[in-house]
């Protein structure tokens, strides 16, 4: 993901969201430039993992801009061509424009 | 003979005496009762309402096209001369569908207002939605469905809501992870 995220920064909002136990958003912030990642690093809001009915850790959603979910995938799912397709279309689709 | 009436009267006096101290002082001594079976219960009550979408508690509401107000969380079609487009309500932002409506009256061009097949399938098949209208979608967490509300607390001190991504019409990538 860190190759193919940067090309698309400027058009997508990548955002890492912590599902763990870590509570602390500083803890969180420390954590992100540790591992030195070029996204945005967050954690769910509340009812959040229940509302998207995210279950397992590496789910990914994308959401386009009429907040249509417009790509869906869990553990071990999809590939890096994959995930390039799905951010060409976000960043290149304007819906309703 | 004078004593007992005396006595008598002094018992009459007591009881009358003793029923107007209930009256003013038992009722207050009731109340207090009551009031400390009840305030046990307020944290109970409010430990409660974390449990309940927050959207029903502080959510603003919205005003549709026609006028009328829904409540933050509604989905369903606009009114007014934006009646052909679903619309979803967010903390007060309405966010809803772009077809001219003009274009799509139902009753003349029946099939003219199909939405097109939405990929419910897998990762591996990334949908082609971009671009297509979006009317007749249903709130919900497969492919092809409007979000639901949510929010992610960033780092950065701010918070990116589901109808943030709708107003600044910037499209989002959400990756869940759990690291070790």
């Amino acid at each position: 993901m860190k190759d193919i995220q940067p090309r698309f920064a400027s058009d997508v909002a990548f955002i890492a969201v912590d599902i763990g136990d870590r509570q602390d958003l500083k803890e969180l912030h420390a954590f992100g430039q540790e591992q030195d990642y070029p996204w945005s690093v967050g954690r769910p809001g509340r009812e959040t993992l229940k509302t998207l009915d995210v279950i397992v850790q590496s789910t990914k959603i994308a959401i386009d801009t009429d907040g249509v979910i417009v790509y869906r995938a869990g553990y071990g799912e999809g590939t890096s061509k994959d995930w390039t397709s799905v951010f060409e279309m976000l960043s290149k689709v304007t819906p309703g424009t | 003979m004078k004593r007992p009436r005396v006595g008598l009267l002094a018992i009459g006096l007591a009881l009358i005496l003793a029923a107007v101290a209930c009256a003013d002082g038992t009722t207050p001594h009731i109340d207090t009762a009551i009031g400390a079976k009840i305030t046990p219960e307020i944290p109970g009550t409010s430990v409660d309402w974390p449990s309940q979408p927050s959207t029903a508690v502080t959510g603003k509401r919205c005003t549709l096209s026609g006028g009328e107000t829904v409540e933050s969380g509604w989905s369903g079609k606009d009114t007014g001369d934006n009646y052909c487009n679903n619309c979803f309500c967010s903390n007060g932002v309405l966010g809803c569908t772009k077809m001219a409506c003009g274009a799509f009256i139902p009753t003349s061009h029946p099939g003219s207002n199909t939405p097109a097949p939405i990929d419910t399938s897998s990762a591996s098949k990334p949908p082609t939605v971009g671009g297509e209208d979006h009317a007749n979608r249903r709130v919900g967490n497969q492919v092809g469905d409007i979000s639901p509300d949510f929010s992610i607390l960033l780092t950065t001190g701010e918070t990116l809501y589901s109808s943030t991504i709708r107003s600044d019409r910037t499209p989002a990538f959400l990756f869940f992870f759990s690291p070790s």
